[in-house]
C-alpha cells in the first residue's frame, strides 16, 4: 500500500505497462509510491494505464495513451489533460477546489467521480466527452463563457472544444470501468471511445 | 376423349371467363397504406430485430390486409458488411394462384376472382447480407451506398427468390448525432422457382426517418409498388394443361409510417 501522501503532493499508487514522468526535461518510468508534484507530466503508453492520488481526496485513473500534467496542488488542485482520457474520483471531504481543465473545457468538481477523455478530432478540433458517475460536474467553455452542469447519469460531448451539447444517458458509458483499485478488481478500462459516435455504417432499419 | 374435353374445356372458358382475365385485372391509381413499428437491440456486433407491419391490400374488387411478424438480427461480420437472418410470420400474402375460379349464383356460376387469404398464415425464412460503404467524398460527407441481398423462402408453395436492394442514404447529422436521413431505395424481388416474369416485384421508394430521441426514431416512406402477376395455376384447369401463359402489371402507390425503437446494452 502507498504511504500517506503529504497534503501537498500526490502519489503514483497503480501502473501497468509503460507510465513515465517527465519534470522539465527530465522524464523516467514511474515508481510506485513515487511522489507528485505541481508541474509533472505522467504520460501512459498503449495498452498501460496509472492511478494517482492527489491530496489524498482526489484519485485519477489515466487511461491508455493519455498525458497529463499537474498544474497545482494544495487549496485549488488543477490538472490539465492533454491527451487521451481521465476518470476521476474526488471525495466528499476535499477542502478546496477541483478541475481538470482540457485545451478547451474545464470541468470543476466537488465530491463526485467522472470521465474524462478526447474524442475524434474532425477539422482539426477534438471532440472533448465527459460523464459523470456520482454527483455533480460543471463544465465551463472559459472562451465563449458558456457552462453548464453535468449530473450524475448523465455525459455531454464538448463538440471541437467550442460546443457544449444537451447532457444525455450515453448507452456507451455504461461500459466504462470506474474502479481503480487493484486490490478489488480490473482496474483497466477498454472502453472504446468511438462507441460515442454513430456509425454511420451501423444503421439498419429494415 | 382428349378432344371432347379440350372442347369443354374451351366452352367453359369462353363461356364464363373471358369477360374477365385468367390473370388478374390490374386497378390503377391506388394507394396503399403501411403502418408498421420495429424494436432494434444493439448488443454489440449483434442488432436484434423485431418488427410488426400492417397495410391494405387492394385486390380487385376487394379491399384486404396484409400483416407481418418479423424476428431475426443482424451481425456485424466487417466493417462494411453485415449479415442477417430473419423468420417472418405473415398473413393476407397473395400469390398468382390465389387468383383462381370462384363459384358465383349467376351463370355461368363461376368467375375469376381472388382467394381470400386474410387468415391463411404462412412461414418465411429470410438470410441477408448487406455491404455498406461511407461515400464521405460526395457534398455533405454523410453519405452511405448499401447493397442488400437476401434470399427468401416461404414454406407455403416453397418459394423461394431473392431481394436486390439498393439504397443510398443521407444522414444530416448535428453535434456528431444523426437528426434525420433520407434513403432512396429501390426494391427487386427475383423469383427463383415461381412465376414467369424475371422480377416479379419491385418498388423505388424514398424513406425519411426522423431520430426524435437516440432511442426514438419516425419514419414517413412512400414507394411505387409494381407486381407482376402470372399466369394462375388453378387446379380446375390444371387437367387440361393449364391456361395459356400470360402476365400483367399491377403498380400502387405505398404511403408507410413507422415507429423504430432503438435499444442498447
Amino acid at each position: 500500500m502507498p504511504a500517506a501522501l503529504s497534503a501537498l503532493s500526490g502519489q503514483v499508487v497503480y501502473t501497468e505497462g509503460d507510465v513515465q514522468i517527465r519534470n522539465g526535461s527530465q522524464t523516467h518510468d514511474a515508481v510506485l509510491g513515487e511522489p507528485l508534484n505541481p508541474g509533472d507530466v505522467i504520460s501512459t503508453g498503449a495498452e498501460s494505464l496509472a492511478v494517482i492520488d492527489l491530496t489524498n481526496s482526489t484519485t485519477l485513473k489515466l487511461r491508455p495513451k493519455t498525458t497529463l500534467a499537474i498544474d497545482s496542488i494544495g487549496e485549488s488542485t488543477a490538472v490539465t489533460l492533454n491527451a487521451g482520457g481521465v476518470f476521476t474520483h474526488v471525495l466528499k471531504k476535499l477542502t478546496g477546489q477541483f478541475s481538470v481543465r482540457t485545451q478547451t473545457a474545464v470541468a470543476g468538481v466537488r465530491g463526485t467521480e467522472f470521465f474524462i477523455a478526447y474524442g475524434r478530432t474532425v477539422d482539426a478540433q477534438p471532440d472533448v466527452w465527459l460523464c459523470v458517475n456520482s454527483g455533480a460536474v460543471v463544465v465551463s467553455l472559459p472562451r465563449t463563457n458558456q457552462s453548464v452542469v453535468v449530473k450524475e447519469g448523465f455525459g455531454i460531448n464538448i463538440v471541437a472544444g467550442t460546443k457544449l451539447t444537451t447532457p444525455r444517458n450515453y448507452p456507451w458509458t455504461h461500459r466504462l470501468n470506474w474502479n481503480m483499485d487493484a486490490a478489488s478488481g480490473k482496474v483497466v478500462d477498454t472502453t472504446n471511445l468511438d462507441e460515442a459516435y454513430s456509425d454511420l455504417l451501423n444503421q439498419d432499419y429494415h | 376423349m382428349k378432344k371432347a374435353a379440350a372442347f369443354a374445356f374451351l366452352v367453359l372458358v369462353c363461356a364464363g371467363a373471358f369477360a374477365q382475365a385468367y390473370v388478374p385485372v390490374a386497378p390503377k391509381g391506388l394507394v396503399e397504406l403501411q403502418g408498421r413499428t420495429q424494436v432494434i437491440a444493439n448488443i454489440g456486433a449483434v442488432d436484434l430485430m423485431l418488427e410488426g407491419l400492417g397495410r391494405t391490400e387492394y385486390v380487385d374488387p376487394t379491399l384486404q390486409s396484409f400483416e407481418s411478424f418479423t424476428l431475426g438480427g443482424y451481425y456485424r461480420l466487417l466493417k462494411n458488411l453485415k449479415i442477417g437472418a430473419f423468420y417472418r410470420l405473415q398473413a393476407g400474402a397473395h400469390h398468382d394462384d390465389d387468383w383462381t375460379h370462384q363459384i358465383t349464383s349467376t351463370p355461368p356460376g363461376w368467375e375469376w376472382g381472388w382467394n381470400d387469404s386474410s387468415t391463411r398464415l404462412e412461414h418465411l425464412l429470410m438470410l441477408d447480407a448487406s455491404p455498406r460503404f461511407l461515400l464521405d467524398f460526395l457534398p455533405g460527407r454523410n453519405w452511405v451506398f448499401m447493397l442488400k441481398g437476401r434470399y427468401i423462402y416461404n414454406t407455403y408453395q416453397n418459394e423461394m427468390s431473392i431481394l436486390g436492394e439498393p439504397s443510398l442514404t443521407w444522414f444530416w447529422v448535428q453535434d456528431r448525432v444523426p437528426i434525420l436521413n433520407v434513403s432512396l431505395s429501390y426494391d427487386a424481388y427475383f423469383p427463383l422457382n415461381f412465376g414467369d416474369t424475371t422480377v416479379y416485384e419491385s418498388y423505388p421508394y424514398l424513406t425519411v426517418l426522423w431520430h426524435a430521441t437516440p432511442e426514438l426514431g419516425i419514419e414517413v416512406s412512400g414507394a411505387y409498388k409494381t407486381v407482376a402477376w402470372s399466369t394462375s395455376q388453378d387446379p380446375a384447369f390444371a387437367a387440361n394443361g393449364g391456361m395459356p401463359y400470360k402476365s400483367v402489371y399491377f403498380s400502387t402507390w405505398v404511403v408507410s409510417v413507422g415507429v423504430v425503437y432503438n435499444l442498447s446494452f
